[in-house]
């Protein structure tokens, strides 16, 4: 928890940690003159009716002023002094002359966390040499533009002209037109996010540019890490966040350096919500979840990663409370983790998919939830009108209340009540589509679109309208529904409604198989670089029907390659068991030839895990990590590449990023085990990336 | 995870794989600790499972164990001072607690170990010392919500029941959560501050649009001011408005709990009299 104007500052000077950055003589780090002064931003956080906070870094020390007027022309009001928050990494605030509370210092990774990171992985800690300056401007007219500028003094930094802007929220008790941007999982920082940007910018120019930015998380891959928030969010959207609001929630990649109890991290740094009703609702105390009105909306946004989810924990118990409170003639609630996806993740096999699902979705309906809108899941999926879908798994079956298309050229709007009635049925989307590679696993019954291809989500509110619109990163209009509230509408589930196909040819998992034709020999489509250095052949699994490829690297290291799939993946899993120990085996992916490729080693004697890529014939370690697993059962390892990233997991307990050192280039995938290794596997599946 | 996470954020100590139930864990860590021998990170992840799975004597021999190859474990401590405090044995819970406190220095991290002797004074109506202990756990830099109650209930538990509505005043000044205020609300019809308490209600009730918990805040502030009647027609009036709210067969673990606390109100005052068609705010 830090900044929050409604929070007690906490007056508990501290000590900095020693940490070796990079610094000049006085201290601050370097920064060329030749570089603008504001690294990032200025961007808007936290509107209220009144009130808004417009932050923005620099490298250097600057004499914040912010003036801010009706016209660009007439910037008449000013903050300076008491009015901007000056927050600042660790070594600028070891040299500060006054003492820094500890709740002014950017993110520091904790001493000994680093212990595992490779040289080659990010330090997730806040630049050096960073200032981070929050202004809080109130006092504010209700719905009202206000054009501003950042200045260092008198010299003007950024802004004071007509893009650079903000607007109060609206009057709570009258309809605002509004217009949302949805996005999630985008944080790659590679050409599908802008693309996905780039499209929606197009299709906002000719109708109505974004009032709001919604963000479902994982904004900041791989890790959440101050640089990647830099690199992969602010960089790319700054010509939106300059004069948008961005409404966060915290996605698993921001989980693994920022924490929801505590709040700290780069996500916690990067912004601030409404803790205290400023915004409507009821007070969470936290910025882990929280609520705002916009008009006659009500908007929940919830901590789905490392809270606690169920009907007696703290979030719960806020939920309820502030649910008492709505009497909006919308509601809103986003969060990271979906209730039902079929896509890269699965709803009905993963916990706190589960749990939002069965804890909160109830409470959620019983206020009359209308849009829940959640990522992690790499795919778009939009559900027809349900209603207490809280079975796993799930059933479209006695859940449906309205089983067509809400489109308003096909089937027709969705119809509710006016107001918000509990269980009238609501719309459910995943909309992790914003910038990774996207995936379908299976078919969620109770969607009634579901496409795999990147993009975002346009919800547009006018009076008693809603209406979704899904965007692909070509611009082209791929869904679209409308949910009309007026009059009285009474809905009964559907006992057999309409289902989506499930179509072979959507998805992307592709999964290889052996069966008794294929035993005692090298399956086809595989190929073996060098047949003297051992063999692989297909043989049953004792006492199961399932057969096994076995890998024997007796005379010399053997790499066997898959010709099954060429080209992009967005995953590859594999269940691999040593048989011998005596050396590494692994999963080779991107290969080109043998002088160019990546490769995962498990060493079951050090027990480590070795990335390594091999790049002109010469072999480089990326990453070298030392990994508690059980050898004596076979270890599940999936490998997610994300533009210049490998995501790491193995047994589903392990996760972490390696960094690459330039992108991956789409290869061929195998198995390599060195010389010394007898290994089986199975379960060899890829999931194939859309072109 | 580190120590300082584990403690600081009240986070599982290991990471655990999302998509397998406890049974599965333990089956395979015991398949691994059979195979590798002792382990003291892997001991622990099987004890946090037994904790989970409601086996806390599987758990603390696992803890112990993980002491004897690791004395100075605080996270070993902290897994064992908690599991005593299930197991009902508050003196080793301390012991534990107060070993573990030792070997971490930042009061963050230190703050984790106060709140479980305060929980095991707590327990053992030991209640001067778990107040102590409350302050110690209190006074960093985050305190969880649910300390600032399991103060709130100490002070109750001494009858000071003024201090107790002082400080979650006070918890409140500190954190605006809305869980606080609610805790602060029974405070005060527990100090018989019942205007107070009935303004914070009645402006809970006139903002809400549902009513269902304000009434029955309300239906507890009434008994104690032993209008029985209308805190019967406040219990019933919730109960009505849960069933506009949930669906038949259709679970909503929340408002259920909600519901049963209605139902047994009404039950407890059915002999109170009839109710009248004014319920409700």
């Amino acid at each position: 928890m830090r900044k929050c104007l409604f929070v007690a500052v906490c007056f508990a000077f501290v000590l900095v940690s020693a940490r070796s950055h990079l610094v000049c003589a006085d201290g601050t780090a370097s920064a060329k003159s030749d570089q603008p002064k504001i690294y990032r931003g200025p961007y808007l956080q936290c509107a209220t009716t009144e009130s808004i906070a417009i932050v923005w870094r620099t490298s250097t020390d600057i004499d914040p002023v912010v003036r801010y007027g009706v016209s660009p022309d007439n910037l008449e009001f000013e903050l300076q002094g008491d009015q901007i928050i000056r927050r600042m990494s660790v070594d600028v605030a070891a040299v500060s002359d006054a003492p820094i509370a500890r709740a002014n210092l950017l993110y520091d990774e904790p001493l000994g966390l680093g212990a595992d990171r490779s040289p080659n992985d990010r330090d997730p800690s806040t630049r050096p040499g960073t200032r981070q300056y929050e202004a809080f401007a109130t006092g504010l007219a209700i719905g009202t533009r206000y054009y501003y500028g950042v200045y260092d003094g008198d010299e003007l930094l950024a802004g004071a002209d007509a893009e650079h802007h903000f607007q109060t929220l609206p009057k709570t008790d009258e309809a605002t037109d509004l217009r949302l941007w949805v996005v999630g999982d985008s944080g790659t920082g590679g050409s599908d996010q802008k693309l996905v940007f780039q499209a929606m910018r197009e299709f906002s120019a000719s109708s109505r540019i974004p009032d709001y930015f919604l963000h479902v998380g994982d904004m900041a891959y791989g890790d959440g890490a101050d640089e990647e928030f830099q690199s992969n969010f602010f960089d790319i959207y700054q010509s939106t966040l300059r004069n948008t609001v961005c409404w966060p929630a915290m996605g698993n990649h921001e989980g693994h350096t920022s924490r929801g109890i505590s709040q700290f991290g780069p996500y916690y740094d990067a912004y601030i919500v409404p803790t205290a009703s400023e915004a409507g609702g009821v007070s969470s105390g936290t910025e882990a979840y929280y609520s705002f009105d916009i008009g006659r909306t009500h908007f929940i946004c919830l901590d789905s990663h490392d809270l606690d989810r169920s009907p007696n924990g703290a979030m719960a118990q806020w939920l309820m409370s502030d649910l008492e409170v709505v009497q909006a003639d919308w509601l809103i609630a986003f969060w990271h983790h979906p209730p039902y996806t079929k896509g890269s993740h699965d709803s009905d096999r993963e916990q706190q998919l589960v749990e939002m699902r069965t804890f909160i979705m109830p409470l959620l309906e019983a206020a009359g939830v209308d849009l829940v809108l959640a990522g992690h899941s790499h795919i778009y999926e939009r559900s027809m009108l349900i209603d207490g879908a809280y079975d796993t798994p799930t059933v479209a079956e006695g859940v449906v209340v309205d089983d067509g298309d809400g489109n308003p050229s096909g089937d027709g709007p969705y119809r509710k009540s006016a107001g918000l009635q509990p269980h009238n049925g609501t719309v459910a989307i995943v909309a992790g589509h914003g910038g990774g590679g996207v995936s379908r696993k299976g078919t969620m019954p109770i969607m009634r679109e579901i496409v795999v291809e990147n993009g975002s989500l346009i919800i547009d509110l006018h009076e008693d309208t809603l209406t979704g619109t899904m965007i692909d990163r070509s611009g082209n209009k791929r869904d679209q529904f409308q949910i009309i509230k007026r009059g009285v509408v009474e809905h009964s589930p559907i006992s057999n409604p309409w289902q989506p196909k499930h179509d072979l040819s959507q998805i992307t998992e592709h999964v290889v198989t052996w069966d008794s034709s294929f035993e005692g020999r090298l399956p086809p489509k595989w190929q073996l670089l060098d047949d003297r250095a051992g063999r692989m052949s297909i043989e049953r699994r004792a006492g199961t029907p399932y057969y096994q490829a076995v890998v024997t690297a007796a005379e010399g290291n053997l790499i066997a390659i898959y010709d099954g799939i060429d080209g992009p993946i967005n995953e590859c899993q594999v269940y691999l068991e040593f048989v011998r120990s005596e050396a590494p085996a692994g999963l080779v992916l991107g290969w080109q030839d043998a002088n160019n490729y990546c490769s995962l080693h498990i060493d079951q004697t050090t027990e480590r895990a070795l990335f390594y890529v091999v790049r002109g014939g010469e072999r480089k370690a990326l990453s070298d990590r030392k990994i508690d697993v059980d050898f004596s059962e076979p270890l599940k390892i999936e490998l997610e590449p994300v533009n210049q990233i490998v995501e790491v997991q193995i047994n589903d307990e392990i996760e972490y990023t390696v960094n690459l050192d330039q992108p991956l280039k789409a290869g061929r995938l195998g198995i390599e085990a060195e010389r010394g290794a007898k290994i089986r596997f199975a379960g060899f599946t890829i999931e194939k990336a859309r072109p | 995870m580190t120590l300082m996470y584990s403690l600081g954020v009240n986070a599982p100590l290991v990471p655990i794989a999302a998509h397998h139930s406890p049974e599965e864990v333990i089956a395979h860590l015991s398949s691994r600790l059979e195979t590798h021998g002792n382990n003291t990170t892997l001991l622990l992840r099987r004890a946090d499972e037994w904790r989970v799975l409601g086996e806390p004597s599987k758990a603390a021999n696992d803890y112990e164990h993980a002491l004897k190859l690791e004395a100075m474990n605080p996270l070993a401590y902290l897994g064992l001072a908690r599991t005593r405090i299930s197991q009902k044995r508050y003196r080793d819970a301390i012991k534990m607690a107060k070993r573990g406190v030792a070997l971490v220095d930042t009061p963050d991290a230190q703050a984790a170990f106060h709140a479980i002797v305060a929980s095991a004074h707590a327990e053992m109506n030991n209640h001067p010392s778990a107040l102590v202990a409350w302050k110690a756990a209190i006074d960093c830099e985050r305190p969880e919500v649910d300390w600032f109650l399991g103060q709130a209930r100490t002070l109750n538990n001494l009858g000071l029941h003024p201090a107790a509505r002082d400080a979650l005043l006070a918890a409140r000044n500190r954190n605006p959560s809305v869980v606080l205020q609610r805790a602060w609300i029974d405070s005060l019809i527990l100090c018989g501050d019942f205007q107070i308490a009935e303004r914070q209600i009645d402006a809970g009730l006139q903002r809400s649009h549902w009513k269902s918990s304000w009434l029955l805040q309300r239906a507890k502030l009434r008994v104690a001011r032993n209008e029985l009647i209308l805190a019967r027609q406040d219990a019933a009036a919730a109960l009505k408005e849960i069933a506009i709210r949930t669906t038949p067969d259709v679970e909503n673990p929340l408002l259920e709990q909600q519901q049963h606390v209605a139902q047994s109100l009404v039950l407890k005052l059915s002999q109170a009299g009839p109710i009248s068609n004014s319920s409700g705010n």
